[in-house]
């Protein structure tokens, strides 16, 4: 869809010209349909009409205004990771933020920073490091937005028993609402109050919900961010030779790699380190994550694998696994963590594996800036899914359980990796709960495998919803109504979706459809039956070939 | 190798925009990796932009137009892109081999813009990319350019550079004085095919690479030492591209050399930062072709089907050798955030400062404000190109550094 001249001049008159794209060279690389939140289907699925850069959160509320008036949807991306933010119609206004890329301020007193959408959270964490504070730092690595996590995603990484989850991390934002109104609710420091919430529902947690806002409620320009305590070098010291850097241990920190013999006593251990409130990160990861990891290559990976030769904590029958990292401002609090972590592995039938120091170095790298997925990702760029748990720790055992049924059974297809019995990832966060999530990875050069992994996906939530595994996560669309609650999330989503943005002018797709999916009532007998083990076969098929076909349609030319 | 040949690397792009940050941020200030895009802001600017315009390219629905090529050139293909992507991808995507493709292609379809199209018609007519009038050999009229067993002087565009030609000197100088057994080529040196390499123009590059190589062999060397590190980045990164077989000279540059056979004659307690130039790190990282089968194993571990494949993560750089010359005067280095593989590039190369000089100059103002960040007053680059494009940006920009090519700053450390 070419866009009217009024409506670009409209654009450029918001931003300047020099801020403005309908070249096709630039529409394309908004039209990118790869890695993390990828459809099935061409490469190039839907192209916008305009890309804007806006510089300021008046212009963003000039460009709302200009594509309200213009009958234009649009869309806001920040640092721009995977494809979950790109416009998922034909036609849409790209609101790159790019511009928007300062760290306004970092309020030591106070723990928090205020940031706009393009400051990143390795620029951030570098800057608070400074002052002995931290930030949280999600899955998609250093190069993502905090507030784009805060306001718009899930925003769980894995370093969250010190650093919380960003929904909570949140504590004031700045918002032009989908009619280009500009609001500012909560704090952004003691300096610069911008308005109290008062009592009754709180509106922040309304904006951005259990899952984000997905760019359907407006764009967030600025928001004020809770950091967390640091105590160790004020620049970290890196090590080794790249990828295979790790950094130096700060004196107060201790870092342990424990393993159990059964996932009971992993719970365990990890309720009992939660209550403690020492921990800065409890990690689990799957073998196979480990393996690369520990790897500078897949070659490597694969060559070790098959010789037995990856390190012990990479291998399967340590599984039973996880990292702690703790952090003190003392060598009296170190060693009271000391400690306690040695009692509590113990106490709870663990023992200590000896890991190579570089290994070590390189694994609280990850801990301490999530570099973890960045390690892993390259294992297949095949479009890797994932679910969530967001519960008691005592739903560990049977997430465990639940994956490791679903891999089997998906194992003879080769089309899923098949390196290990489940690709769990678990950590404590908040120093609480359990957040785990099973990452599926579907096999490279195989459209068809992207279909086994949709119909894992879906089994999984279905499973999940059975066996009565907690809140589900890392969803959005359509996604949200087939596998609705008895909160009814997908009514109330719609409803405040209506409220805020009653002609939905901004994209929605990754949020919630205008309209419930048909069945009503009958979704959750549908769902038993189409993911039932009778259907696999024939659900199978169908996703299979659909991805297969879908991908083999031509690249979506940007019409006239 | 051909852009059809790239597709799967292409549709392995995630979008994830690692390509666009070092793989280690240290500072708030300096976390790109990629000037292009920092320079030009929407994502096509980027690494992983440019390989989706790539494949818009081939898939025929991204047609030329002004800003395409923009994205395109005002790039100085400095291999940033690569290093990052590949801290998340490793090897799956590869955009700068894409990057290479893509601008062969250009080239191919006659979109090549006219600035660039100049530099080549230069290096076809005048045997420089600049049209410099100056004798290619005049440099070097002085010295004997009989043969030799062991090594040739290379020494690149400087030979067009008069200002560079104390240098040289002072190089051709710490050789006698080691009493080595080399010759300069001067007038016999012909021009490597580096830059027609970037700029796209395949044919002329392998034929200027294998006349540079017949050069080499006439004079018997069975080493090369230069100081360009454009020419060293073309010998070990570019050359087996091409085709063009070294086996049997071994490639080494001034820095390496100097690092093991010179003593500095004079000390200095200055205080410096160094710039790791591209050219000298990443983009020297030797390239061994690969024409192998990708596939999975275990049902989802992309891999290279031989297992015996070098992975470009831009590690076998030179790094070391420059410090360590500059460290011998008693210079003490402070380093800048961007470092070694993770260097962030002038924005001089492949042809950028002659297709859009804004971009250059922003690169290099980027580059400039870090090396201030660091106290030192002095920047210190093994690159004289880099070196002199740095320096014009500080002096335009009221910018206080003063900024010297390696031989520049061990020669007036030995004055």
């Amino acid at each position: 869809m070419k866009i009217k001249s009024d409506a670009l001049e409209a654009l450029q008159n918001a931003v300047g010209a020099e801020n403005v794209a309908t070249d096709l060279a630039t529409l394309a690389s908004y039209a990118w349909n790869g890695g993390v939140g990828a459809l099935p289907g061409p490469k190039l699925k839907f192209w916008p009409a305009a890309v804007v850069l806006p510089g300021s959160t008046e212009e963003v509320a000039a460009i709302v205004n200009a594509c309200n008036a213009h009958g234009l949807k649009f869309r806001p991306l920040s640092s721009g990771n995977g494809s979950m933010h790109l416009p998922q119609q034909q036609g849409a206004v790209m609101i790159d933020l790019v511009r928007m890329d300062k760290i306004e301020k970092i309020d030591r007193k106070n723990s928090m920073a205020v940031i706009q959408p393009y400051a990143t959270a390795g620029r951030l964490m570098a800057e608070a490091m400074n002052v002995g504070l931290t930030c949280h730092v999600v899955g998609a690595g250093a190069g993502h937005s905090p507030l784009a996590s805060a306001t718009s995603m899930l925003g769980i990484g894995s370093s969250g028993a010190s650093t919380g989850t960003n929904a909570r991390n949140i504590l004031g934002l700045e918002w032009v609402t989908p009619d280009g109104e500009i609001v500012r609710i909560g704090a952004t420091g003691d300096d610069n109050w911008f308005s109290e919430e008062g009592p009754g529902i709180g509106f922040r947690g309304m904006v951005r919900g259990y899952m984000g806002a997905h760019g359907a409620l407006g764009i967030f320009t600025r928001i004020g961010y809770k950091l967390h305590p640091w105590t160790g070098d004020k620049v970290i010291k890196q090590t080794g030779v790249f990828p295979q850097t790790g950094i130096e241990p700060s004196e107060f920190a201790r870092f342990y790699a424990p393993v159990w013999d059964t996932p009971e006593q992993v719970a365990q251990c990890a309720k009992r380190l939660s209550r403690s409130g020492q921990l800065f990160a409890f990690l689990r990861l799957s073998a196979t994550a480990y393996g690369l990891v520990l790897t500078p290559t897949n070659e490597d990976y694969v060559a070790q694998k098959e010789a037995g030769t990856l390190p012990e904590i990479a291998k399967d029958e340590n599984r039973h696994g996880t990292q702690i990292m703790t952090q003190a401002h003392s060598a009296a609090q170190a060693a009271y963590q000391e400690k306690l972590v040695k009692k509590v592995v113990e106490d709870t039938g663990g023992r200590f594996l000896d890991l190579d120091p570089d290994h070590e170095k390189q694994l609280m790298r990850g801990l301490v800036t999530s570099q973890y997925v960045a390690r892993v990702s390259r294992q297949g760029g095949g479009g890797a899914t994932s679910f969530g748990i967001n519960d008691s720790w005592n739903l560990w055992p049977k997430a465990l359980e639940l994956a490791e049924e679903l891999v089997e059974a998906d194992k003879s297809s080769d089309l899923m990796c098949r390196t290990e019995h489940e690709s769990h990832w678990a950590w404590v966060h908040e120093n609480r709960q359990l957040w785990t999530e099973h990452v599926m990875m579907p096999g490279h050069k195989k459209p068809e495998g992207t279909g086994m992994a949709i119909g894992s996906f879906m089994r999984h939530l279905h499973r999940m919803d059975e066996r009565h595994l907690g809140m589900r996560a890392l969803i959005g669309g359509p996604i949200i109504d087939l596998f609705q609650t008895k909160s009814k999330e997908g009514v109330w989503m719609r409803r405040i979706k209506n409220k805020i943005d009653p002609n939905w002018n901004a994209d929605a797709s990754f949020y919630i459809p205008p309209k419930a999916m048909p069945g009503g009532r009958m979704l959750p007998f549908i769902r038993r039956v189409v993911f039932s083990n009778a259907m696999r076969p024939f659900v199978n098929f169908i996703l299979k070939s659909g991805t297969k076909g879908a991908a083999k349609k031509p690249v979506v030319p940007r019409g006239d | 190798m051909t852009l059809q040949d790239r597709e799967l690397s292409m549709k392995n792009c995630m979008r994830c925009s690692f390509c666009k940050w070092v793989p280690s941020m240290n500072t708030e200030e300096f976390g790109h990796i990629c000037p292009s895009i920092r320079y030009g802001k929407f994502h096509s600017y980027s690494g992983g932009g440019k390989v989706i315009t790539a494949f818009g390219l081939m898939h025929g629905v991204v047609d030329y137009d002004n800003k395409m090529l923009d994205t395109v050139y005002a790039c100085s293909a400095c291999g940033g892109c690569g290093t990052g992507c590949s801290a998340n991808l490793s090897d799956l995507v590869e955009p700068m081999e894409t990057i290479y493709e893509l601008r062969a292609r250009i080239f191919k379809d006659g979109q090549l813009p006219d600035a660039l199209n100049a530099l080549l018609n230069n290096l076809k007519f005048a045997g420089n990319p600049q049209g410099s009038t100056v004798s290619r050999g005049e440099w070097a009229e002085d010295l004997g350019h009989g043969t030799t067993n062991d090594i040739a002087l290379i020494v690149g565009e400087a030979a067009f550079d008069q200002l560079q030609w104390p240098q040289l000197h002072s190089l051709v100088g710490l050789l006698d004085g080691a009493n080595a057994d080399f010759v300069a080529l001067g007038a016999n040196e012909v021009d490597c095919g580096g830059l027609a390499y970037e700029l796209g123009d395949v044919d002329l590059a392998t034929s200027l690479a294998k006349a540079f190589l017949a050069k080499v062999q006439e004079s018997g060397a069975r080493r090369i030492l230069t100081q360009s590190d454009a020419v060293f980045a073309a010998l070990r990164n570019y050359f087996p591209r091409l085709g063009v077989d070294l086996s049997g000279i071994e490639v080494i540059h001034a820095s390496e050399w100097m690092a093991e056979h010179t003593r500095p004659t004079k000390s200095t307690n200055e205080t410096v930062t160094y710039h790791d130039s591209c050219k000298l790190g990443r983009l020297s990282e030797p390239y061994v072709p690969w024409d192998g089968e990708h596939d999975t194993e275990m049902g989802s571990i992309w891999v290279r089907r031989q297992r015996h494949v070098k992975h470009r993560y831009g590690n076998d750089g030179v790094y070391d050798a420059p410090r360590k010359v500059i460290e011998a005067t008693g210079a003490t280095i402070f380093e800048m955030p961007r470092i070694r593989e993770a260097s962030y590039c002038c924005g001089l190369n492949a042809g950028a400062k002659d297709f859009n000089p804004d971009f250059s100059a922003s690169a290099a103002k980027d580059r400039l404000n870090e090396a201030l960040s660091t106290g030192a007053k002095t920047m210190v680059t093994s690159c004289a190109d880099c070196a002199c494009h740095l320096q014009q940006v500080a002096d335009r920009e009221g910018m206080d550094i003063k900024v010297s090519s390696l031989l520049a700053f061990t020669q007036s450390a030995e004055e």
